[in-house]
């Protein structure tokens, strides 16, 4: 067997546990790792304390670390991201194979109606670019939509005639919080369910051929995301957001093109214990296209835009949420599951900051 | 003997390229009880989709004790290349906490695997199988 962590390998033979396909249990350690060089220029003012943290300093080392246990129809698994300033149990979910193409999960989840995020979670080596789009950024990373569930996801896969398929994924729990600085998540290393509200998602996925990766589908949330701490002054009265989410996407993979599409139309409801409620509502998506050439080389470009974000009083929460960005960049692969990666993006954020930023990336799976 | 000639260096330049020709056939465990498998089945059992015999899933062993091997794998079962194949198997254990297929790098090991799981399903050259009563062949995959 190749490039299996020595330490975990010993405690889990000791254990009875086999590597992959030898045995009823079967384990598996998986690390993604990276390195970024980051520079920026062109700020309209200067930057606040909260824009470092978020976009300068932010994650320059980073460790995915994944464990997964595997005995008959049960499953464990975990993934934990360790950075230069943080360490966060991401996932961690128990699982059981209803059928063969039938998973039930319980734990902390991301969402199902991000597919960037089920793509590629915080495994930075298996997505293109360096950075994600705003719209489907972590909580900690200015997000606007919930990421991180506690609860309950089922995951199925259906088999339709000529070798197509549908690819279904519905989840519920305990929705992030809503705080002065962004979404605070559910803590399951510091349980307190206390002010959590419920949130749901759904999505659907067609695929033209069920073995290939290319596909379309539907995307559904409805979130109750309550306070922490109490609302501030500006939006004095509101005792929580209910948001509603529809979405689109698409993914087309035609060697040596491939490209990705996600749609948001995000429906704000601001719950007023004093007045009616305040309805509005923004969208926001992305478009990448990436084509390879040979020695192991890919271009990328992405597009993000935003709709009526000005207008909501929701993105007032989100002064550094990313409404339109250009994004050029070059991904070399260089080794066997090594690559580096360039890339240049001019941004501009909601509270009218433009930016342009360089990073350059190393990425790599490395066990 | 002028007629001859022909046919005899005919005879003698065939024979090299006669007896160079390999082989890589599927192979699983000869206590088991796979009998057969179709392409498709096949290319889902290296993908890492379920593929269920008698109520239990097959485990997919990947050859990696010759290059020229692991060529013929990722242009005849899977059709990927290198690249797209390990993105999938890393994605396997990312998104869906699934263990990687065991990735085997001698003969000897594939052979053990196969001796010790009768679920267990791999691809080999047929000279390494030939004689060999403890694997059944399932189908040629490849010919030079």
């Amino acid at each position: 067997m190749k490039l299996r962590n020595p330490c975990i390998a010993v405690l889990l033979l000791a254990a009875g546990a086999t590597p992959a396909g030898a045995s009823d249990l079967e384990y598996d350690l998986l690390v993604f790792g990276s390195a970024e060089l980051y520079e920026s220029s062109g700020f309209d003012a200067p930057v606040s304390a909260d824009f470092r943290r978020v976009f300068v300093s932010d994650q320059l080392v980073a460790a995915d670390v994944l464990f997964s246990l595997q005995k008959n129809r049960f499953r464990l698994f975990g993934e934990q991201l360790v950075t230069n300033h943080e360490s966060d149990l991401e996932r961690f979910q128990i699982g059981w194979e209803a059928t063969e193409d039938t998973v039930i999960w319980l734990g902390r989840f991301h969402q199902a109606s991000s597919v960037w995020n089920h793509e590629h979670h915080h495994g930075q080596f298996l997505q293109t670019s360096i950075t994600r789009p705003a719209s489907e950024e972590w909580e900690d990373q200015n997000g606007i939509l919930p990421q991180h569930f506690t609860g309950l996801l089922v995951e199925s896969n259906w088999h339709l005639a000529g070798n197509r398929g549908l690819r279904t994924a519905i989840g519920g729990g305990m929705a992030p919080l809503l705080t002065t600085v962004g979404l605070e998540p559910f803590d399951v290393t510091h349980p307190d369910t206390h002010e959590h509200q419920l949130g749901f998602q759904a999505r659907i996925g067609f695929l033209p051929d069920e073995l290939g990766e290319s596909g379309f589908g539907l995307l559904f949330a409805h979130n109750e995301l309550n306070w922490e701490e109490g609302p501030p002054p500006a939006l004095a009265g509101v005792t929580h957001f209910d948001q509603t989410v529809i979405g689109l996407f698409g993914n087309y993979v035609h060697d040596p093109w491939r490209v990705s599409s996600a749609l948001y139309y995000v429906d704000m409801e601001a719950v007023n214990a004093l007045t009616p409620s305040h309805y509005s509502a923004f969208g926001t998506g992305y478009l990448q296209v990436e084509r390879s050439f040979p020695h192991g080389l890919v271009v990328f470009g992405r597009r993000e835009d935003s709709v009526n974000a000005h207008d909501s009083s929701y993105l007032t929460l989100f002064p550094n949420f990313v409404a339109t960005r250009t994004l050029l960049g070059l991904r070399w692969d260089y080794h066997r599951r090594q690559a580096l990666t360039l890339q240049v993006a001019n941004s501009k954020s909601l509270s009218d900051d433009s930016y342009v930023e360089y990073r350059l990336q190393w990425s790599g799976a490395l066990f | 003997m002028r007629r001859l000639l022909p046919l005899l260096l005919a005879l003698v330049l065939a024979a090299p390229a006669s007896a160079g020709t390999r082989q890589v056939v599927l192979v699983v465990s000869a206590d088991g009880p796979i009998a057969k498998l179709d392409p498709i089945e096949i290319r889902k059992i290296f993908l890492g989709l379920p593929v269920i015999r008698f109520s239990h899933p097959l485990h997919p062993i990947l050859n990696g004790s010759d290059e020229q091997l692991e060529q013929v794998f990722l242009q005849d079962i899977v059709a990927m290349s290198q690249s797209a194949y390990d993105r999938h198997v890393l994605g396997l254990v990312l998104r869906q906490g699934k263990p990687r297929p065991l990735e085997l790098d001698s003969r000897e090991a594939v052979l053990s695997a196969l001796y010790r799981d009768r679920y267990a399903v791999s691809y080999m050259w047929s000279s390494d199988v030939a004689g060999n009563s403890r694997v059944r062949v399932l189908r040629v995959l490849w010919t030079d």
